[in-house]
């Protein structure tokens, strides 16, 4: 699994770590309403590098207006699991004043459309866990099911590598707040 | 399984640590009561489930006031409650003297550092999705899929009231091999100090069907440490005993693993484990 790509906005995507691809982006949400139902994004032209990681990539802040005025600073990562087979979400969400969000605040944010899901069996959606990669703590969207949704998603098994990466995140993605930028859809189509 | 192999299955699970609980420096002035608190702790559990324990003791059953949280210190290290005890113990601690000296924290939460653990449904959680976690990598998720709910709850309520029979009753059908045949893969995490712990997929037999053993999985996990002389430098231990490298790794599965079904292997410097 391994794709770079620099896009319009500076967007890009990478994984190259020899034994555990890796992936990594951030986003920065104002939200205008409580509920993330109707999420709109602005992207912001700023470029903010991690001193975290060679491994890590910055990609692009998208920008989401609400309410409260709280910015939220996510940030997400994509870690290949090898017992599932499959890549896995881990993401952190940060309130304005540094503060992680806790863990009935980020099943609150689900969106609507999934709340019925998280609601019967949270404890098997959303936890937070040891990020494989840093040891921190990281929130985890349950990797168990995505073998059987990317089945009904991508019936045909030979689709390649990158679309199936961007064709997950962009179904499990929303769950989280995460929308990936329409130039990803670009890879669906040549990847 | 042979009746002296379920003996040890016993003798695991009574392994137990005295544990000496103080109040760390800076929460003293909050507290009226400073005595330190003395346990003996299971190796196999996690911190956070002994909490009630210590919360009747320094706070007298009270509920911590908004924004605090329990969490424990070793030498100045906040504890990951998400190991289980002994591994911590191994991992930091091993063979020095006892009790173990463990300060405890509801001040300032090191969130960076330690998963939040706020009640036991965080633990039973966790503790379900590595038994799950676990059986995709032993039988493809058909053991623990098939089982019933109530099946799930057992697990969970055996190991936290410490119940043997409760536990083993449901966990044997987890460690039962599907038509003879070896797991596919061996769970196993292995630990060493200031590093993140190694999970790689580990098979029990090679391509040909010969077992492997421990020394083979350690050969191919650690190359630096354990290459093919004598391993006279380094050391791994499950549950605290150093096991003989030679040992297969599906026995070891079978009868070592933790109850999250993991085998959990803490490789340490032998100077460091031998002072």
């Amino acid at each position: 699994m391994s794709f770079s790509r620099p896009s319009a906005n500076g967007a890009r995507l990478q994984s190259e770590v020899p034994g555990l691809p890796f992936l990594a982006f951030k986003q920065r949400l104002h939200s205008r309403e409580e509920k993330s139902t109707n999420q709109e994004h602005s992207r912001e032209e700023e470029d903010e590098e991690d001193d975290d990681a060679e491994r890590e990539l910055e990609d692009d802040q998208a920008t989401l207006v609400t309410e409260r005025c709280d910015t939220i600073s996510m940030e997400y990562h994509v870690v290949y699991s090898e017992s599932y087979q499959v890549p896995v979400l881990y993401f952190n969400a940060f309130h304005s004043d540094g503060k992680l969000l806790s863990l009935n605040e980020i099943w609150d944010r689900v969106p609507s459309l999934h709340r019925q899901r998280v609601e019967h069996d949270k404890w098997t959606v959303i936890t937070q866990q040891e990020h494989p990669i840093f040891g921190r703590p990281f929130f985890q969207l349950h990797p168990c099911h995505t073998e059987d949704l990317m089945k009904q998603v991508l019936p045909n098994s030979s689709e390649s590598k990158s679309n199936y990466i961007v064709t997950w995140l962009s179904s499990v993605g929303p769950l989280v707040g995460l929308h990936l930028p329409l130039v990803f859809s670009e890879l669906c189509g040549d990847g | 399984m042979a009746a002296d192999d379920r003996e040890i299955l016993r003798e695991v699970w009574q392994g137990k640590l005295p544990i000496c609980f103080s109040l760390a420096d800076d929460e003293e002035k909050s507290s009226s009561i400073r005595e330190p608190c003395f346990l003996l702790v299971s190796r196999l559990t996690y911190i956070t489930l002994i909490a009630e324990k210590i919360l009747k003791h320094f706070k007298k059953g009270e509920e911590l006031p908004e924004g605090e949280e329990l969490w424990f210190e070793f030498n100045n290290q906040p504890l990951k409650w998400h190991y289980p005890v002994g591994v911590l113990f191994d991992l930091l601690t091993h063979n020095t003297p006892l009790p173990w000296n463990v300060k405890i924290h509801f001040k300032n939460f090191p969130e960076d550092e330690l998963l939040h653990c706020e009640s036991k449904e965080v633990v039973e959680a966790h503790f379900m999705s590595s038994i799950k976690e676990a059986d995709i990598l032993k039988h493809r998720g058909q053991v623990i899929n098939n089982m019933q709910k109530r099946d799930h709850k057992q697990l969970w309520q055996g190991l936290q009231n410490d119940k043997f029979d409760q536990f083993w009753t449901i966990n044997r059908r987890l460690m039962e091999r599907t038509n003879e045949e070896p797991f596919r893969s061996i769970p196993l995490r292995i630990y060493q100090r200031d590093k993140m712990y190694i999970q790689r997929l580990a098979k029990p037999v090679t391509s040909t069907g010969e077992p492997l053993n421990l020394g083979h999985v350690l050969k191919r996990l650690l190359p630096d440490l354990f290459n093919n002389s004598e391993n006279l430098n380094n050391r791994a231990l499950i549950h605290g005993v150093e096991v003989p490298t030679e040992t297969p790794v599906q026995w070891l599965s079978e009868h070592l693993s933790h109850p999250d079904n993991f085998l959990h292997i803490v490789v340490l410097p032998r100077e460091a484990a031998e002072p």
